[in-house]
């Protein structure tokens, strides 16, 4: 029986992890200039969460960070399939990271009253640069929200795709139970869930896109787009853009199941380290 | 005045070691020197970011991703300093990027070809980010003072560059010999390309930027630096370099070395390198994905208050 | 009356830095004001002025700070540099690898400046 306290770290590293993998895919080619530099940033800070959350699962199995973030077979990694998506365009890729870094607020606001000290202790460093996460996240959601016609199409359909499989990011862990009744894990995952919900139902839809919670790209009776030019989008064939909700809510990554784009990241992320075991890089 | 006086009168000054600020007078030959080298410097910045940055998703360690990840960072932050530079001379920034997209303007050579071991990441951290410190800080003497101001931040993030780059190399060859090998194997790759990135020897006279001491230091003075700075380093670690008539002369007191084929040369920094058209069509598949992006960027919508 | 923030520069090469600030009805009286307010004991070569509701702070220190570790992006985050050379030159020397080709006089295998320069990476 393996302590629950690492499955629920893994969950933390690995989700960590592989997102801050699939930024730094943006750095050097950003469609912004300025904002290549802060979007590394992000990806750098996410990373470094990571080395946090493994680090302290080290003192639980005797593995340094990068055993643990580098050295295990795929099914080993419990992160949720939602980060493991390739970046696909930036309206996804403000989408996912406006999902994940709320998702990251609550969950890091529930660790924080953790009676597991050493998890509680841990929170605050993150929290500090989370602060950053949510401000960046927000600014470019209200930004492509507002924005052309064009923006405001390509957030949508980011949105869609992102929120249904954010609920993965909320999969209960293996051995939730005893962690909730020991304190480690103040608020189920479940009730995380409920929580993120509330904040992102409400945000959307002071922006007009409450659509995108229903899976719908568009909205069903035309939305008038408060850009300067005041276009009216055409929404014709709206529904057709509702495709991406059937993938099951994103869930089985909390339990080494893992979508196929898993396998390339996998190989990217791990096959320099494991190519050459035991040395020093 | 006449345009000749005024212009003698300006080469004089800069010869006195005066400095030029962007909204001063000065000749069109000058302006367009300066423009077409800070344009390129910028251009090979962001070029120079993609060989390193194939390595983010591979890195052998996390330490080292990370690394890797805030050196890349940090030269598209030269890009975007230098191009801020380079706006002042008369091109506006978004020229600038379609000019290199498209293939009209140029980027150094280094940054044609692929790297393709962790070896490579070595060889560009140590040895070309230490190429490029040589005459970038030989460029701190230079007479155009915004160009300057920004090299100063430049050179001091290149030499922690150059740290990183060092850290990993050593690391390389104090483990084991498959990794010793991995950067023997690379400096075998990259020594022509670094023998050619500092430019066949020139005239100094025919040099229009050493007339507007845009440049101060030729290429062969610049390439004699990086031998004094690096061979020994590389000896000393029991790593070859792929030129048997490398050799310090103590009678002539400078380094005598094999001239590289400067026809691949000239070919490669015309766009014709082994990664040339992968590295440019990319960024400009992504670029032209991404004009939307541009578009949100560059509106001021009526925004709700928020 | 306005506020106007005063940034001047010592050389030409210099960045803009803060110097003070002075209060006054439009930008040329302040640039005017500003010249003998700050620089008439030849403090600099240029200067410039902006309308302190024109900088806008950003305010939050709190994101300023490193919060986690990023020692990577520091010299002094790389470390024991110095002990991995030596390693590295010891295995170089135990398979007979260290290349003695003429070289500077100062750059000498090995020698006693090669030392110093360990020391000084340490």
């Amino acid at each position: 029986m393996t302590d629950p306290r690492v499955d629920l770290l893994l969950a933390l590293g690995d989700d960590e992890l592989v997102l801050g993998h699939r930024h730094a895919h943006w750095t050097g080619v950003a469609p912004h200039l300025e904002e290549d530099l802060a979007f590394s940033s992000i990806a750098q800070d996410e990373i470094g969460h990571a080395v946090v959350w493994y680090r302290l699962a080290g003192e639980l199995t005797g593995k340094d960070p990068d055993a643990l973030g580098l050295g295990r077979p795929p099914e080993g990694y419990r992160n949720a399939i939602l980060v493991e998506r390739p970046n696909r365009d930036w309206g996804y890729t403000v989408a996912r990271h406006y999902c994940y870094d709320i998702a990251e607020d609550v969950r890091l606001t529930t660790l924080a009253d953790s009676l597991w000290t050493p998890l509680a202790e841990a929170t605050g460093a993150l929290r500090r640069e989370e602060r950053y996460h949510l401000l960046h996240a927000r600014l470019w959601l209200d930004r492509l929200a507002h924005g052309p016609l064009d923006a405001r199409g390509h957030l949508a359909d980011g949105l869609v795709a992102a929120l249904a499989e954010a609920p993965g990011l909320f999969e209960p862990l293996p051995g939730e139970d005893e962690l909730v009744a020991d304190g480690v894990l103040p608020l189920a995952s479940a009730d995380q869930h409920t929580r993120w919900r509330d904040v992102v139902t409400a945000e959307l839809t002071a922006l007009g896109l409450e659509h995108v919670l229903d899976g719908s790209a568009h909205h069903s009776d035309g939305e008038f787009v408060p850009t300067s030019s005041g276009e009216l989008l055409d929404t014709g064939d709206g529904a057709a853009a509702a495709g991406a909700v059937a993938s099951g809510g994103g869930l089985g990554g909390r339990l080494g199941r893992h979508s196929e784009d898993f396998a390339e990241v996998w190989e990217e992320l791990t096959g320099t380290y494991r190519a050459y075991p035991g040395v020093r890089w | 005045m006449s345009y000749e006086t005024r212009t003698a009168e300006f080469k004089a000054a800069i010869d006195a070691g005066g400095m030029v600020e962007a909204g001063d007078w000065m000749p069109d030959e000058y302006r367009q020197a300066a423009l077409r080298f800070i344009e390129m410097h910028a251009n090979s910045e962001i070029m120079g970011a993609l060989p390193e940055r194939e390595w983010i998703a591979r890195a052998p360690s996390l330490r080292r991703k990370l690394s890797l990840t805030a050196k890349v960072q940090d030269e598209v932050g030269h890009g975007h300093m230098l191009y801020r530079v380079a706006e002042d001379l008369g091109k506006s920034r978004d020229a600038m990027i379609a000019d290199l997209i498209a293939g009209k303007t140029k980027f150094h050579n280094v940054f044609h070809y692929p790297t393709v071991t962790w070896g490579d990441v070595a060889v560009i951290g140590f040895l070309i980010d230490g190429a490029a410190l040589v005459t970038q800080k030989a460029l701190l003497e230079c007479s155009y003072a915004p160009y300057v101001r920004v090299l100063k931040r430049i050179c001091a993030e290149e030499s922690l560059h150059q740290r990183h780059g060092e850290d990993v190399v050593l690391e390389l060859c104090a483990g084991s010999d498959a990794q010793r090998q991995m950067f023997q194997d690379a400096v075998n790759r990259w020594w022509e390309p670094i023998m050619q990135f500092f430019g066949p020897p020139s005239k100094p006279e025919r040099d229009v930027l050493l007339h507007w001491r845009l440049k101060t230091r030729t290429n062969e003075q610049l390439r004699q630096r990086f031998f004094d700075t690096y061979v020994p380093k590389l000896w000393d670690l029991g790593i070859s370099v792929p030129d048997p008539a490398l050799a310090y002369d103590e009678a002539a007191g400078e380094w005598t070395w094999t001239q590289p084929n400067w026809d691949t040369f000239w070919q490669v920094v015309k766009g014709n390198g082994p990664m040339t058209e992968t590295r440019l069509a990319w960024r400009r598949w992504m670029h032209e994905a991404h004009g939307w992006v541009r578009e949100a960027m560059a509106e001021s919508p009526a925004r709700s208050a928020a | 009356m306005d506020r106007w923030e005063v940034f001047g520069k010592r050389t030409l090469d210099d960045p803009w830095t803060s110097v003070g600030a002075v209060h006054a009805p439009d930008r040329e009286m302040a640039l005017l004001l500003a010249k003998e307010s700050f620089f008439r004991h030849g403090e600099g070569v240029d200067f410039a002025v902006v309308r302190l509701d024109d900088l806008h702070v950003f305010g939050r220190s709190d994101l300023l700070a490193f919060a986690t570790d990023k020692t990577y992006r520091l010299q002094a985050g790389y470390t024991g540099m110095g002990d991995k050379r030596r390693r590295a030159t010891a295995k170089a020397q135990a398979a007979g690898a260290v290349i003695d080709r003429p070289r500077p006089a100062d750059k000498r295998v090995l020698n006693t400046s090669h030392r110093r320069r360990e020391a000084a990476d340490d």
